[in-house]
């Protein structure tokens, strides 16, 4: 799935129960790989951009913050 | 405690607490939605652990910050009490950012102390009584009251304690910064 992807709700919950499953049965990085895909909810974003620095976000899923706050938000 | 490692901690955890939140909402979904929430209150509580064993204020502040933005997000609208509580939280939690980008600056800390009276109400172990321990102490008294709650999912619960724990660790490590900043 490219980086930016949108997802449903539906595919939040498939992808997240399927990132749980890959934890119980011992594989961690799995999980964080398959968790990285879902975009980061906005107000989380958010956060760690002002707190941390934008630099902290680069490369992961910012699809709904950047339907939220702009297309350019994390630059700005 | 590395930060980058802790975003990563931060954002799969309040995904998943989000999510499931949804999916609880949504008829058919509940299951999907316990699982996800459960797995995000167990991340959140290894996050909070793992910040308390480094006792790293930073890494503190961050993960408190982030799930009282979460929870306000959450909240029912209708909350008044809620809503009005967690925002005050993030307001002074954002003075407490500021303080701790301060102490890291001696000459300007040891300036600051100077105008902070030395009557005990405004000490802290001898030590200024700043935007971090006025945060700090308020969000103590905040957890000590939500686990006064009847009815308390037990994961939550535990999750509460934790945080509460977190918060002492986080004014002891900062109390620290503040000896270093104002040792001659």
């Amino acid at each position: 799935m490219p980086q930016n992807q949108t997802m449903t709700l539906d595919e939040k919950l498939a992808t997240g129960c399927r990132a749980v499953e890959l934890k119980k049965a011992g594989d961690r990085d799995g999980y964080y790989r398959l968790m990285e895909t879902i975009p980061i909810p906005p107000y989380i974003a958010k956060v760690i951009k002002e707190k941390m620095g934008a630099e902290y976000l680069t490369g992961r899923n910012l699809s709904e913050a950047e339907a939220e706050f702009g297309p350019d938000w994390l630059s700005k | 405690m590395d930060q980058i490692g802790l975003v990563s901690r931060i954002t799969t955890a309040t995904k998943n607490i989000d999510a499931g939140r949804k999916g609880f909402a949504t008829r058919g979904k509940e299951q999907e939605g316990r699982i996800l929430y459960e797995d995000g209150i167990a991340e959140a509580f290894s996050i909070f652990v793992e910040s308390q064993t480094a006792a790293d204020p930073q890494a503190l502040i961050l993960a408190e910050y982030a799930f009282i933005t979460q929870e306000l997000q959450l909240c029912d609208k209708s909350d008044k009490e809620s809503i009005s509580s967690l925002t005050r939280a993030i307001r002074f939690f954002d003075d407490a950012f500021l303080a701790l980008q301060a102490v890291e600056d001696k000459q300007q800390y040891q300036g600051t102390e100077k105008t902070i009276p030395h009557d005990l109400k405004y000490r802290v172990k001898g030590f200024p009584k700043d935007s971090f321990h006025i945060a700090f102490n308020g969000h103590k008294t905040r957890i000590q009251n939500i686990l006064k709650t009847p009815g308390l999912d037990p994961i939550e619960k535990d999750l509460l304690k934790q945080r509460l724990a977190n918060l002492s660790t986080a004014q002891t490590a900062y109390l620290e910064s503040q000896r270093k900043a104002l040792a001659k």
